[in-house]
């Protein structure tokens, strides 16, 4: 269940919360892009993530989110970490100069280490941003920016509203099912099942005791809402206002900018091929 | 075997900007062989508290002891012990027909005591004598749980609970959302349950219940323990300030009483009877 609060919506009024849903959704693609943009050599890689990463964990904390439940992220990807180390020290590809150590004839090579530990960055770096995106905007303000973004292709009859509407329904009733989930171990728990502990025959018949009366209720809960919203004669392709209105103030502007302004700098880093240190004079690095 | 609590307080998502304190400091013990109610307004804490009593929480600070079961923040839990727990204190939840599973009523039943390491022969008696216990009868078993009314679905899962034969049965609101016939019913099965010498625990909010069916008492008002009494004084609290309903009987016979009537409270479980008493009173002026 860990896993399922990572990036919950958090609410604190911090101005990154306040921030227009539509512009933290393209800083975080900008902020992406820059995260992702193939640098020089590991030192410039690492040197200019190293100070994106500094500047985004300055942010988190501005923000109110949660450092502990990021550090947990690492936890979720553990497998993933091994695997990358794994594949990188197995097929050597990326330049084979440094031996870090050698195991009889095998040699394992500082570049194949720093490659998955650049990449181990990225992902990292990548839930990260994501992170600051769904910890600080409420999750119907994200659908709201997103069919703003999908809503041009309204013209091609693409169902923008309808799949923003669908997106919202899931995203509110996650909770719900969390709770409803939550009960129902409760009341089974108290029916003697062990859902930590027992045989895989023991768990799976926990599990079955768990999905079935959730399925029921979710079903209920679905057909309920359809018919509130028939009974209100709902129309997806009907013109509608809005209680909130999006407003792209001021602040938004310098945030996009500034987001616009790191990704082009790291862009022009990464296609003018330059060695940031031997900007300062130092030659050499890897 | 019965129910103490010292100094019990329970906490929500501690240490998060949700934190909720939902129990604080609560001293309470529960005597074995009762009839009691939990009452107080949605959110008073209710629920909280009696998911202390079987173990599905432990409190943040402070101490519940059930028999001889310390619960505490710091023991580790051992498995072996919360499943005896579990089996001497059955707990129904709220809604508890949402628990039903299995393809029939019977099998449903039969999932509680199984769980608990009983035989199936003795599961298969137990649970049919539990069905028979909240009056659903041997057409009902082969059918599928999801196939029932609410109100069916209600006495399943109650029986599911029985089945388990509890010591001590707590029941969160099990007359939420029936009709009156239906709750009626579920209260008579109570009645019965508690005069074959079990220990009822009976989260409400309806003082009508409070009134005619328990013995004592547990207020509780956000969090905290406002009186733990008899269910008769348990009324000279200022209940509307709690925001529970004083039964009308009982405001009706408390009006009469301050024009002059002298009516026994105890009366007003029963309209005949209540009649009957202050039919007597008036006699007795007119001699
Ligand atoms: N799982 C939970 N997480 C956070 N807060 C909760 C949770 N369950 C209950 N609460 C809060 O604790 C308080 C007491 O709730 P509860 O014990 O359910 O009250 P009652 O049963 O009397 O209605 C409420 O304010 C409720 O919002
Ligand atoms: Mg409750």
């Amino acid at each position: 269940m860990a896993s399922l609060t990572l990036g919950r919506y958090v609410p604190y009024s911090s101005f990154v919360h306040r921030l227009d849903p539509r512009q933290k959704i393209m800083s975080l693609i900008l902020l992406m892009v820059a995260i992702f943009m193939p640098l020089y050599n590991f030192s410039s890689t690492f040197f200019v993530m190293g100070i994106l990463f500094i500047l985004l964990l300055i942010l988190m904390a501005f923000s109110h989110v949660s450092l502990l439940s990021l550090l947990k992220s690492l936890r979720a990807m553990w497998f993933l970490i091994l695997f990358l180390m794994l594949i990188n020290v197995l097929v050597p590809i990326y330049g084979t100069e440094h031996i870090a150590f050698s195991i009889g004839n095998f040699h394992v090579y500082w570049e194949s280490i720093l490659q998955s530990l650049k990449i181990i960055f990225r992902l990292f770096m990548m839930i990260q941003v994501t992170m600051m995106l769904t910890a600080t905007t409420k999750p119907l303000d994200l659908t709201y920016g997103l069919e703003w973004y999908m809503s041009p292709l309204k013209i091609i009859r693409f169902p923008a509203h309808e799949i923003a509407m669908v997106i919202s329904i899931a995203l509110r009733f996650i909770p719900t099912l969390l709770d409803e989930a939550n009960r129902i171990m409760k009341a089974q728990a108290s029916r003697g099942v062990d859902f930590k502990h027992g045989s895989i025959k023991m768990k799976f018949k926990a599990v079955i005791a768990l999905i079935i009366p959730l399925f029921v209720s979710s079903f209920q809960r679905s057909e309920e809402l359809a018919n509130a919203m028939e009974a209100r004669n709902y129309d997806p392709r009907a013109k509608r206002s809005r209680y909130h209105l999006l407003r792209f103030h001021f602040l938004d502007l310098v945030s996009f900018l500034l987001c616009a302004g790191v990704m082009s700098f790291i862009i022009y880093l990464s296609v003018a091929n330059i060695d940031i240190f031997a900007q300062f004079g130092v030659y050499g690095t890897w | 075997m019965s129910i103490k609590c010292l100094d019990l307080t329970h906490t929500y998502q501690i240490k998060s900007p949700l934190e909720q304190e939902a129990l604080k400091n609560i001293n309470l013990t529960l005597e074995d062989g009762k009839y009691i109610a939990i009452v107080g307004h949605t959110g008073s804490g209710k629920s909280t508290l009696v998911e202390h009593f079987n173990g599905l929480l432990f409190p943040t600070s402070g101490e519940v002891h059930i028999d001889d079961y310390i619960s505490n923040n710091k023991k580790r839990k051992n498995k072996k012990e919360l499943l005896k727990l579990r089996e001497k204190v059955g707990l129904v939840f709220q809604f508890p027909e949402y628990q039903l599973f299995e393809e029939t009523v019977l099998k449903d039943v039969m999932f509680g005591p199984k769980n608990f390491k009983v035989d199936i022969e003795t599961a298969k008696n137990r649970a049919i004598e539990a069905l028979r216990q909240v009056g659903l009868d041997d057409s009902y078993f082969e059918r599928s749980p999801f196939e029932l009314s609410g109100g069916e679905k209600r006495r399943v899962a109650i029986a599911g609970i029985l089945a388990m034969e509890p010591k001590i049965l707590v029941l969160d609101e099990p007359t939420a959302g029936l009709d009156p016939l239906g709750a009626k019913e579920i209260l008579n099965l109570l009645k019965r349950l508690h005069e074959s010498g079990k220990t009822i625990i009976l989260v409400t909010h309806d003082m009508d219940i409070v009134l005619n069916e328990v013995e004592d008492v547990v207020l509780l008002k956000d969090g905290q323990l406002i009186r733990h009494a008899d269910h008769i004084k348990i009324f000279e609290e200022n209940l509307e300030d709690l925001s529970l309903e004083v039964p009308v009987s009982y405001k009706f016979i408390t009006s009469l009483n301050e024009h002059g009537y002298h009516l026994d409270v105890k009366d007003s479980k029963d309209v005949l009877k209540l009649a009957k008493s202050i039919k007597e009173e008036i006699d007795s002026w007119r001699r």
